[in-house]
């Protein structure tokens, strides 16, 4: 197995210089009792070496989903997945389970915002951190996996992290539980690390303490991050790159400090607006009127037309493509440089 | 959890198992009073009035049942409930000599190594096909093959064992003459009541693991495991099991009980000298202080099952306290 990461790895940097990961025209759609539910809808995007992309969206516009799809979690059925995801010269989309399992947990890691029932109730976390050795690495034998968890945990900050190793999950706080799975993430030391709201089910307090270690870790192994947030604050502070997601689309795109700057998209704009900002601290807060569509009616031509105070009759009729309005900024919007010049 | 912790987590089980047991027993002791006179079963038509009086002096009937209820719990608690002037006796009672009698607890005793063998042969053999096939059925759910066990196990808990003792002898031992009808000894014996009374356990254990796996496999720990890329298989058979055990355990403690009182009949039918085969003898002949050790030993076997079973929990699930 070791040989077949060396080789992933190198056919990867063939593959290209600089995408670790490429996502193309990814649709998830999910057959439900009550008909077809399409949680994401064409999304494109690449994650390069050592880079940090965020992904904003209000609830339900498709983010977990679509990391979802990268992680191998949909089951199908119910869900049906096109396009491409490329990763190391393989598409993790056709790629049978047997090779996409050397990828995920080794070279793509993901952590989530529930970290509590995360972790097996019935295992040791001891054992739950040791057994990605034993299963990604199978030379490794039963005291050098424990001793390389219980370095994690140290790692991770977790006190007199030796003797933890025989504690049940329960015995463990959220903050405390969510750095395990982070020890668990970084644990074969990944190429791509994602995480799905981390800090969501944490008090304030402990919340800036995981974030803070996320940082720490990622500065000393130069893995790349795409992180699902929904606080704007977080995104300012830890990505380069946003993605900005609604109703299963990605609607604008760019650099981080441009984006909060000048949002090109009217969903992107009533977002920022929707929260407290230092440097605007005089402009009064409004919500985005009206709510998200469902998934299984979602409007015709652009989504988001019917909450949007730039709608004109080809919003109605006509969805707009992705396209770029500046150097790295794109905006799927009929009036994207309008909104870009304010 | 310490070990002085199962110290007294036994001893305050052990209390409670006794009390049951009194009770238990005290409901034999009543019925056992109610089943015709035991000293007129041992005479038959043979005997005279003053015969009948000796007999039933002898074996304390005319005592007031308040002192017969006392000394029956002295005997319990002495292991002691007195002798049996019939099973297997050959002089019968005759006016005026000694009564002939011998003890019980060591007639019943003597058949618990035969009992012992049929319940742990029947409870692994079910474990040991019920588990793998829960296991396979739950990680490919509402496919053909889930199906089939679904409808299988569901036939094997439905099934009559008695019938199904009768079909078994008829095929294998009369028609084929692969085994043995009935007897004890050789390896070859154990095979059919195991067969005949294992079939509703495979059944029941078999729905048991199936649903409590796939209660588990929908949980969000299977699916952070399965993003880790621990393998389907390892999550079912490590991460699931051991937290679906809890269901599974008090199934098996519970089936193993079943059939306990399963080899009542199994045992007359397969001529299988166990306990089981004991107790009916001991109902037909109305053999009062035998019936009373049989029937204490079985119950004495089901509480010790249950006690079993409990410590189990606290094995298996790290949130269980002992209490
Ligand atoms: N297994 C499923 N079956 C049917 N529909 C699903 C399933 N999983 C997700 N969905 C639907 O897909 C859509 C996108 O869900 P997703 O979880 O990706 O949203 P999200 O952007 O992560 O939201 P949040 O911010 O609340 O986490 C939702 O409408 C959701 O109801
Ligand atoms: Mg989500």
């Amino acid at each position: 197995m070791a040989d077949l990461t060396t080789v992933s790895e190198g056919e990867a940097r063939l593959v290209s210089a600089r995408d670790l990961l490429r996502v193309s025209n990814l649709r998830v759609r999910f057959q439900t009792p009550h008909g077809d539910v399409d949680a994401v809808r064409g999304i494109s995007f690449a994650v390069g070496r050592e880079e940090t992309v965020g992904i904003l969206g209000e609830s339900g516009s498709g983010k977990s989903v679509s990391v979802g799809a990268v992680m191998g979690l949909l089951d199908s059925p119910p869900a049906k997945i096109k396009g491409e995801i490329r990763y190391g010269g393989l598409d993790l989309v056709q790629a049978p389970i047997r090779e996409t399992r050397r990828i995920h947990g080794d070279r793509i890691a993901m952590i989530n915002q529930d970290a509590v029932t995360s972790l097996n109730p019935g295992l040791t976390v001891g054992y739950q951190v040791a057994e990605l050795f034993r299963v990604h690495r199978p030379g490794t034998s039963r005291g050098d996996a424990r001793r390389k968890a219980a370095e994690l945990l140290d790692r991770v900050k977790i006190p007199s992290a030796r003797d933890r190793l025989n504690s049940y999950p329960h015995e463990f706080s959220g903050g405390m539980s969510q750095r395990v799975m982070i020890a668990m993430a970084i644990a074969l030391e990944p190429e791509i690390l994602i995480a799905d709201e981390p800090t969501t089910a944490l008090d304030v307090t402990v919340q800036a303490q995981i974030m803070q270690l996320l940082a720490e870790l990622r500065e000393q192994t130069g893995m790349a991050l795409i992180l699902i947030t929904h606080d704007l604050g977080v995104v300012a502070e830890s990505v380069e790159k946003v993605l900005v997601m609604y109703a299963g689309q990605i609607v604008e795109r760019g650099p981080t400090a441009e984006i909060i700057d000048r949002p090109a998209h009217p969903y992107t704009a009533g977002l920022l607006a929707s929260v407290p900002r230092t440097e605007h601290k005089d402009r009064k807060l409004e919500a985005i009127k009206g709510a998200p569509p469902v998934m299984s009616a979602i409007p015709p031509g652009c989504a988001f037309h019917p909450r949007c105070g730039w709608c004109r009759a080809a919003c109605r009729k006509d969805a707009p493509e992705l396209t770029a309005i500046e150097k790295f900024r794109d905006s799927a919007c009929h009036f994207a440089t309008e909104v870009y010049r304010g | 959890m310490t070990s002085n912790m199962v110290v007294q987590f036994i001893a305050r089980r052990t209390v409670a198992s006794i009390i049951l047991l009194v009770v238990v027993m005290s409901a034999v002791f009543v019925a056992d009073r109610n089943i015709g006179d035991p000293a007129r079963m041992v005479l038959g038509d043979t005997g005279t009035e003053e015969d009948l009086l000796e007999l039933r002096l002898r074996m304390g009937l005319e005592d007031p049942w308040l002192v017969q209820y006392g000394r029956f719990l002295a005997g319990m608690a002495t292991f002691n409930f007195g002798e049996t002037f019939r099973y297997g006796i050959s002089k019968p009672f005759a006016h005026g000599g000694l009564p002939e009698s011998r003890e019980t607890l060591p007639i019943a005793l003597d058949r618990l190594p035969a009992t012992f063998v049929l319940t742990s042969v029947t409870i692994a053999l079910s474990v040991l096909i019920a588990l793998p096939l829960g296991i396979w059925a739950a990680v490919r759910p509402r496919t053909l093959g889930d199906r089939l066990v679904n409808v299988l196990s569901l036939a094997g808990v439905s099934i009559v064992e008695y019938w199904f003792a009768l079909i078994l002898i008829l095929l294998f031992a009369v028609r084929l003459d692969w085994l043995p009808t009935s007897g004890y000894g050789t390896a070859a014996h154990v095979i059919l009541p195991a067969l005949a009374l294992s079939l509703r356990p495979i059944g029941r254990i078999t729905q048991i693991v199936r649903s409590a796996m796939l209660d588990e496999i929908a949980k969000p720990y299977v699916t952070a495991a399965r993003g880790r890329g621990i393998p389907l298989s390892r999550i079912a058979a490590i991460h699931a099991l051991k937290n679906a055990s809890i269901p599974i355990v008090t199934t098996i403690g519970d089936e193993t009980i079943n059939v306990i009182t399963g080899v009542i009949i199994i045992e007359t039918v397969f001529g299988w000298p166990g306990i089981g085969a004991l107790t009916v003898d001991a109902l037909k002949i109305r053999d009062v202080p035998l019936i009373e050790a049989t029937i204490f030993l079985l119950v004495l076997m089901v509480l010790c099952i249950n006690l079993i079973v409990d410590l189990l929990y606290a094995v298996l699930n790290p949130r269980v306290k002992l209490g």
